[in-house]
């Protein structure tokens, strides 16, 4: 199926850009919320390893459209010099006058957000306030270490992959790997600071959510994360009642940009099917599960 | 800023181009050529200072995705030398058409710049070509991203999934195919086309860097060798581990292109 790609440019001064993936007008689902991505951290517009854009030209397929953008100062958009708002709020206003864009130049009055890692918390910031905001996705959002977390902390160390890891990069030669590997200069910097929500702020927010009727999909990857087992999420958000319109996925093997093509894969074809199941009217029902495990 | 798409309606490229800022307004356009789409990611904020540092200089510029990569059409595992190669002459065309610039010059970097090299090779005639870390050797080029590949594979506990001959390399796919085309790049000896005047941005002395300025001398070429103001920079630091870059690399190679709009 087509799809057409444009630039969208907005903001006050017009200095925001992104691309505004559209349907086949005969494949556009009507009344279908717009979904809105942009960046992970200081990634570009792109996303991490392009899964914004693979994404966006996958949900175009299923009659989504789909705005990938650059938020003030980073990827394709500038900063104003005028403007010393700290960057969360930035952020925000950022999302919303995408949204209102959209409303105006394409008539949408529903949207969905793609938070990912950092992005999580302009995600969530413009979704619990927007009323047009119908449905938030968190991937690799909000994770609070629990007590089972530090308990099953040991089990760490039965790893292969980690001693693995350890013994090859500390001593590259033993193995008949190049002495480079074991240069740090080589990985990547983390360059953004986070606001976290307390567990308890988190959760009143997310009931605020669900009384609207927003519909949430969190998806966890293992690894190195603060995330260790599946029901996670709800014993830091203790209110089982947010269960029933929030999806949980754990996806253990995944690291938390998703490196691997296939991984990716998942995610995407996850992400796509959710979507379909909740904003597509012609879908069929949910089986109703509310939590699933991702494996390999 | 002013990003746009740009060429056929069914390979539509994604680029950023920036008119002159300052009080200069040159008749030079300067055409960016990012890196392989697995250094793309860190090359992106360089050249958005490089191409607004140019703008401010009074050029035109235009830094723009390749087929496949970044937001242009296609997807990674479609991108084949050649398409890129095609894309750089392309681009060329498009920026000389939006700038009405009558002379232009070429900064590749890394794969970028070998890239450029045989995109003048094919008739592409720039006033002068920055070459900035170029991929001289494919097969060279290929293995240290591997050996990147698998210390990210390893970090990320994907041990299984380190080594040559994967279909995958640093997060997206790498289909044998490209893999062969890849690795049989070999810049010695093949000449820029109609370009007289090549500056080479080394950030650390390469043996590859030094024939290459040889060959080009050999083919009475004017070639200079240039040692990059701060090593930390380029290479592989460069390439994939950091995210910022000092300003003193990308004034020297503004100034190399400036030179060349007064020449």
């Amino acid at each position: 199926m087509s799809s057409a790609e444009r630039v969208l440019s907005f903001g006050a001064s017009g200095t925001l850009h992104g691309v505004l993936t559209e349907p086949d007008p005969a494949n556009r689902l009507e009344g279908a919320p717009a979904i809105l991505c942009w960046n992970v951290g200081t990634n570009h517009h792109v996303g991490p390893h392009r899964v914004f854009v693979d994404l966006s030209r996958r949900l175009a397929n299923l009659g989504f459209s789909t705005l990938r953008f650059d938020t003030s100062g980073l990827g394709d958009s500038a900063a104003s010099r005028d403007d010393t708002r700290p960057d969360t709020e930035r952020n925000v206003a950022d999302v919303r006058e995408a949204m209102q864009t959209l409303t105006k130049q394409r008539g949408f009055d529903q949207f969905v957000l793609v938070g990912f890692c950092s992005s999580v918390d302009a995600a969530h910031a413009v979704a619990v306030q927007a009323p047009e905001v119908v449905g938030v996705i968190y991937l690799e959002g909000y994770q609070y270490r629990t007590r089972r977390f530090y308990l099953q902390y040991p089990n760490r160390l039965l790893e292969r992959n980690r001693w693995e890891r350890l013994l090859r990069l500390k001593y590259p030669n033993l193995f008949g790997e190049p002495a480079a590997l074991n240069d740090r200069s080589l990985d990547p910097e983390t360059v953004f600071v986070r606001d976290y929500p307390t567990p308890e702020q988190l959760t009143t927010d997310l009931r605020k959510m669900v009384a609207r009727g927003v519909q949430m999909l969190a998806m966890y990857s293992g690894g190195d994360t603060n995330y260790a087992y599946p029901e996670q999420f709800f014993d830091f958000v203790k209110a089982p009642d947010i269960a029933k319109n929030l999806e949980l996925v754990f996806y253990p093997s995944a690291d938390h940009t998703f490196f691997l093509v296939e991984h990716r894969e998942r995610v995407m074809n996850y992400v796509s099917a959710w979507l379909h199941r909740k904003f597509d009217d012609a879908a069929p029902p949910s089986n109703g599960r509310r939590q699933r495990i991702l494996e390999g | 800023m002013k990003p746009m798409f740009f060429g056929d309606s069914k390979r539509k490229l994604y680029g950023v181009y920036d008119a002159p800022t300052g009080t200069k307004r040159r008749s030079h356009a300067v055409l960016l050529c990012y890196p392989g789409v697995q250094e793309y990611g860190t090359s992106l904020w360089g050249f958005r200072r490089l191409s607004a540092m140019l703008a401010q200089a009074g050029h035109h510029v235009l830094r723009f995705d390749y087929f496949g990569t970044g937001d242009s059409a296609g997807r990674v595992e479609e991108g084949a030398v050649d398409t890129w190669v095609a894309d750089i002459q392309q681009a060329a065309l498009e920026l000389k058409d939006i700038s009405g610039a009558r002379q232009l010059s070429i900064l590749g970097k890394r794969l970028g710049g070998a890239l450029a090299v045989k995109a003048c090779q094919a008739g592409l005639d720039a006033k002068r070509l920055v070459l900035w870390d170029p991929v001289v050797h494919g097969s060279a080029y290929v293995s240290e991203l591997e050996t990147w590949d698998t210390r990210r594979n390893l970090l990320l506990l994907h041990a299984e999934r380190r080594g040559s001959g994967a279909s995958e390399l640093l997060g997206y796919p790498f289909p044998l195919t490209q893999r062969q085309q890849l690795q049989s790049l070999n810049l010695v000896g093949e000449l820029p086309g109609a370009v007289k005047n090549v500056a080479i941005f080394a950030s650390e002395a390469r043996d590859g860097y030094r024939r290459l300025h040889e060959a080009y001398v050999s083919a009475g070429l004017s070639s200079e060798l240039l040692q990059a103001a701060d090593a930390a920079d380029g290479g592989q630091a460069g390439a994939q581990g950091r995210a910022q870059l000092s300003g003193s690399i990308l004034a020297d190679m503004a100034n190399k292109l400036e030179d060349a709009s007064a020449a």
